[in-house]
């Protein structure tokens, strides 16, 4: 069999998304090639087109192609024009292409396999720009019509497509599973004590859903009341309408708080920070599946994350959760953390285990299985 | 009923008696008339007063104090005669000060407001004799001695007019809105004497027409001068600065013209001769005006059926009341795409059509064919003014007056609804017109607005007209036999083109939702729309879902099937999240359905009270809703009755005699 794997997303500045698609593809090809797969990768993907080629996913070995990785974006676009008209062939001709940028283009005669990421851009409007949500509604459209199988990060997520389309997936017959995400480096042997200055960190791009401002509020409260005063570290890129963000975080450093914005930073620094900071924030008021909290735990980190999203199924009790628009319960939760060291020690313990549930190897048979099934059919 | 006095009183017992006494003194049997008292929010005592008084004078009653506009506007929604009488209740008139601005109205049918001479209360001098603008388009009052106010003729022309007490065209100003409540107590009679110039009307003053004002009575005014003043700039300071200018000139050479028809006598012959030249300029210029304005119309960018979507109905509807018009006459060469000939079959016979045929023209004037190159169409109708309703054009020359409507800035309020390649070409197109065009048309305040916002475009450049509906498509005559695949009655109807931005997707995922929990037998729904690609890809998207049964694609409708559907839906859902103006809606009201719409772009503005707004980014909202409509008849006849007050706002007349003010002006070269 001949997978095809879009991993156009990889090419930009990387979001969870991103990860996952790079993930997804490497774990996909290490498990499904002592079976004598053969792989093709997509750098421009349907809408999806990258200005500047030559970045994404790279992989190495006779059985993987990558056709498009240097293709400029206007004969990209004019290519996958063809190809959606049907006058031109999906270069390498796979039988199965795994879709995980939210485009489901066109593949000729491939089975399409349409991961869902999230929708948020109907469950939580406002935390979508109508930009994402046109593409995304328009291909999520086009999904329900080609797609030959759905493959959902979370067992939330699953549940927000049935809102919108209650009892359509069984009625229709496509097949589905539940694919989640895993901590991209392997679980740590030995925990590193934490020093007194280590800090809080909070990972993901600044944008309205990741509710940065219940962090904010709630480290303020925390910073009062703490002994140790531990500083706060924010990891991301600056997203839509992060201007309020950015403007509360000046105003606290006005105050002499010691918070940083470290703006998007690379895999190594990140994990760096994982191995040095407290424990983690994730405050967001959706998640589709939550990379970082996996992340955290595979480097012994514990997690404080919003009750909302797929954030209590990844954490699985692993981690403390607290609502997010009660920032008090927030700062109770951190002072918690603080102060109570056996609750720590059992906490960094449960979010080992928790991690070692997750794994890309699991995900990647679980998504192989599929394209196995709809390629039978 | 001739005359509605809409009379705002805060406070003030003493001037508001008075202000009474005058009208029954010196209009009284007269004038047919009616009396409408607007109570501001006034203290306990005038309360009292106004409770007592004769039972033939109707009291509008604010509960809180909300100033001038805000009061004169509701006063106004009630009355019903032909012209309002805007009063402040520290004016009396005085004899025949009503008769007069009438008789002004007789003898100047396009009058539109009617101002007249004021006279402070207590020195006896004058306070206003119309509004001029100086210092750069900054407005006041003209206040000459009142010995020369005698020699003026009964009636001239003024740029703008106080409200303290002036006639306004009732139905117009209803259907504008009022005064422009973003004003506090000053300025907003200038911004109406601005827009009724805008729509084509002619601002009026009766000389002989006097009344007294307590002027230093009204209260509230200096307070809040300087944010009145910078509002009323922001919006119109180039315009009236222009106007000043326009003004000055038209004045000099009135005086100019006036000295040379008394002085021609005296003059040595040079001198003479000079004076009879400028007279006969004079006189040109005044038949000229009389000669109809020669217009270019480009719409070789129109193509035949429905795939320009709602632009070809609206373009097509302003040409056919402009052409119906009587004032400020225009003459249109229409330049088309040949196939298009018979659907500009409406012109009248000074109008011609021009086709393109292979590089040269082919001309139809009432019966008469003809065939020219382009430089022979050129010379045999010199273009006066260029006007374009799709943008750039291929006509455009340095030196002659354009004026060019702008629909909307999708490419930049939602890029992602279009391809790269079309959100470049209309960039392009944008910006050549904001370079070029001398005035540029929108459907709504909300597109002039996008148009500052997105590209610095000054308000005053721009003005808009609503597209106001035809009344053939909503004809009450019989339909025709059942044009194809129209589900039976009552069912949900969503006519857009299957572009992105009309937001087909949540669309369905909503009626999919509606149709899994609504008890009993759901509406079905009715989409419409020139067929392409996006429908097709559509129509798998219903069939994937399971809906075959109950949506309904019908492609493009002519316009009798269209009557038919229009008669025969429950509702309209219009879930588009963005637009220039939304026709639908009007259609829809016109029609007599009730309406479920996206709060979102312009369509707030359009829509007004009338509508079930629906949040266009959430399908369980939008579903929610299509439930909460087909199961509810009297929120139905609530939402139609409401409709029904909402359309009134939109007149094809009005909107039709606005662009042509624009292109006649802009063919004159005068300030509109």
């Amino acid at each position: 069999m001949k997978i095809g794997i879009d991993v156009a997303q990889t090419a930009a500045e990387r979001t969870g998304c991103a990860w996952y698609a790079d993930a997804l593809a490497r774990a996909l090809v290490n498990v499904a090639r002592p079976e004598g797969h053969q792989f093709v990768l997509y750098h421009q993907f349907g809408d999806w087109i990258n200005g500047e080629p030559g970045h994404g996913t790279y992989l190495t070995g006779q059985d993987v192609e990558m056709p498009l990785r240097l293709e400029l974006p206007v004969p990209a676009r004019a290519r996958w024009r063809e190809i959606e008209a049907g006058r031109a062939p999906l270069p390498g001709e796979p039988d199965v292409v795994v879709a995980s940028s939210f485009h489901a283009p066109r593949v000729g005669q491939a089975k399409l396999l349409y991961v869902v990421h999230d929708m948020v851009f109907w469950t939580h409007p406002d935390f979508a720009t109508d930009a994402t949500r046109v593409v995304c509604q328009r291909e999520l459209g086009q999904a329900i019509v080609r797609a030959a199988g759905f493959v959902f990060v979370s067992e939330a997520t699953r549940a927000d497509f049935e809102q919108f389309f209650p009892d359509w997936l069984k009625s229709s017959g496509r097949p589905h599973v539940i694919a989640g995400g895993a901590s991209r480096w392997p679980t740590v042997a030995k925990v590193a004590d934490r020093s007194e200055t280590a800090p809080w960190l909070m990972v993901g791009s600044v944008e309205p859903r990741k509710n940065h401002k219940c962090a904010l509020v709630a480290y303020e409260n925390y910073h009062t009341r703490s002994n140790l005063r531990r500083p706060l570290v924010i990891v991301g890129g600056r997203g839509w309408h992060s201007e309020a963000t950015h403007h509360h975080i000046s105003e606290l450093k006005s105050k002499g708080l010691p918070v940083k914005y470290e703006g998007y930073v690379d895999d190594r620094d990140l994990l760096g920070l994982y191995h040095n900071a407290f424990a983690l924030l994730q405050p967001s008021w959706h998640e589709g599946f939550g990379l970082p909290v996996l992340e955290a735990f595979s480097q012994g980190l514990p997690a404080i994350g919003s009750n909302r999203g797929s954030l209590p199924e990844v954490l699985g009790g692993a981690g403390l959760t607290c609502p997010p628009d009660k920032p008090d319960a927030w700062t109770d939760a951190m002072l918690g953390l603080e102060q109570d060291d056996a609750l720590r020690r059992r906490l960094v313990e449960a979010g080992l285990r928790r991690a070692a549930d997750f794994s890309w190897t699991k995900t990647a048979k679980t998504v192989l299985e599929l394209a196995k099934s709809v390629t039978l059919t | 009923m001739q005359v509605s006095f809409v009379i705002p009183v805060y406070n003030q017992v003493d001037h508001t008696r008075a202000c009474l006494r005058s009208i029954e003194q010196h209009v009284g049997e007269q004038v047919d008339h009616e009396v409408i008292l607007v109570d501001d929010g006034s203290d306990e005592a005038t309360r009292s007063f106004l409770q007592d008084l004769d039972p033939a004078i109707r009291v509008v009653t604010l509960e809180k104090n909300s100033g001038f506009a805000r009061a004169t506007n509701s006063g106004a929604r009630v009355a019903q005669a032909t012209w309002l009488c805007l009063l402040n209740n520290d004016v009396e008139l005085a004899a025949g000060a009503v008769a007069e601005m009438l008789s002004v109205a007789d003898q100047h049918p396009r009058a539109g407001v009617i101002g007249n001479v004021q006279l402070y209360a207590d020195s006896g001098e004058v306070d206003h004799a119309g509004i001029k603008f100086v210092d750069r388009g900054y407005p006041v009052h003209v206040r000459p001695p009142l010995n020369q106010l005698k020699a003026r003729p009964d009636a001239q022309s003024a740029v703008a007019v106080t409200a303290a007490c002036c006639l306004v065209n009732r139905a117009w100003f209803n259907r504008t809105g009022g005064l422009d409540d973003r004003y506090r107590n000053g300025f907003e009679d200038v911004d109406l004497c601005l827009r009724a110039r805008e729509a084509g009307w002619q601002i009026m003053i009766a000389n002989r027409s006097v009344v007294k004002h307590a002027v230093s009575a009204s209260e509230g005014r200096g307070r809040f001068e300087y944010r009145n003043a910078r509002k009323f700039l922001e919006r119109w300071g180039p315009r009236s600065a222009a106007l000043e200018v326009a003004e000055d000139k038209r004045l000099a050479e009135i005086f100019r013209f006036e000295r040379a028809q008394t002085d021609s006598a005296r003059e040595s012959p040079v001198i003479q001769n000079a004076r009879t030249q400028i007279r006969q300029n004079r006189e040109a210029t005044n038949a000229r005006k009389r000669e109809p304005v020669v217009v270019w119309v480009d719409l070789l960018r129109m193509e035949p059926g429905g795939a320009n979507g709602g632009i070809k109905p609206l373009v097509y509807g302003l040409l056919k009341e402009m052409a119906a018009l009587r004032w400020e006459p225009l003459r249109f060469i229409v330049l088309i795409q040949q196939a298009l000939i018979e659907e500009l079959k409406f012109l009248s016979d000074a109008d011609v059509i021009a086709a393109r045929v292979d590089g040269t023209w082919q001309t139809t004037q009432g019966n008469e064919i003809k065939h020219m190159n382009p430089e022979e169409l050129a010379r045999s109708y010199p273009a006066e003014v260029l006007y374009c309703p799709f943008g750039t054009s291929a006509f455009a020359q340095p030196d002659l007056p354009q004026v060019a409507l702008l629909v909307d800035a999708l490419h930049r309020d939602l890029p992602a609804a279009l391809p790269i390649e079309e959100v470049n070409f209309r960039e392009d197109n944008f910006k050549r017109i904001i370079a070029e065009a001398d005035w540029i048309q929108t459907l709504a305040n909300h597109g002039i607005e996008r148009l500052s916002h997105h590209f610095g475009v000054h308000p005053t450049r721009c003005f808009h007209t609503y597209a106001a509906v035809q009344k053939s498509l909503t004809d009450e005559s019989d339909a025709t036999d059942d044009p194809a695949g129209i589900p039976p009655s009552p069912f949900f109807f969503y006519p857009a083109n299957f572009w992105p931005h009309k937001n087909h997707e949540v669309l369905l995922a909503a009626y999919f939702r509606y149709v899994h929990q609504v008890e009993g037998t759901p509406w079905p729904l009715l989409l419409t729309g020139h067929a392409d690609d996006r429908m097709n890809l559509l129509i798998e998207q219903r069939d994937a879902l399971g809906l075959s049964e109950h949506v309904h694609f019908a492609g493009h409708l002519p316009n009798d099937a269209f009557r038919t559907v229009w008669q025969r839906a429950g509702a309209l859902v219009f879930p588009s999240l963005h637009e220039g103006f939304g026709i639908p809606l009007v259609e829809a009201f016109e029609a007599g359905l009730p309406v479920i719409a996206a709060h979102a772009s312009v369509l707030p503005e359009v829509g007004g009270d009338a509508c079930a707004w629906i949040d266009p980014r959430d399908p369980r909202h939008i579903a929610d809703t299509l439930a909460k409509v087909a199961q509810t008849p009297s929120l139905r006849d609530e939402l139609i009755a409401q409709g029904k007050e909402q359309v009134k706002r939109f007149s094809l007349h009005l909107e039709a005699s606005k662009l042509n003010h624009f292109l006649h002006a802009a063919g004159r070269r005068q300030v509109p």
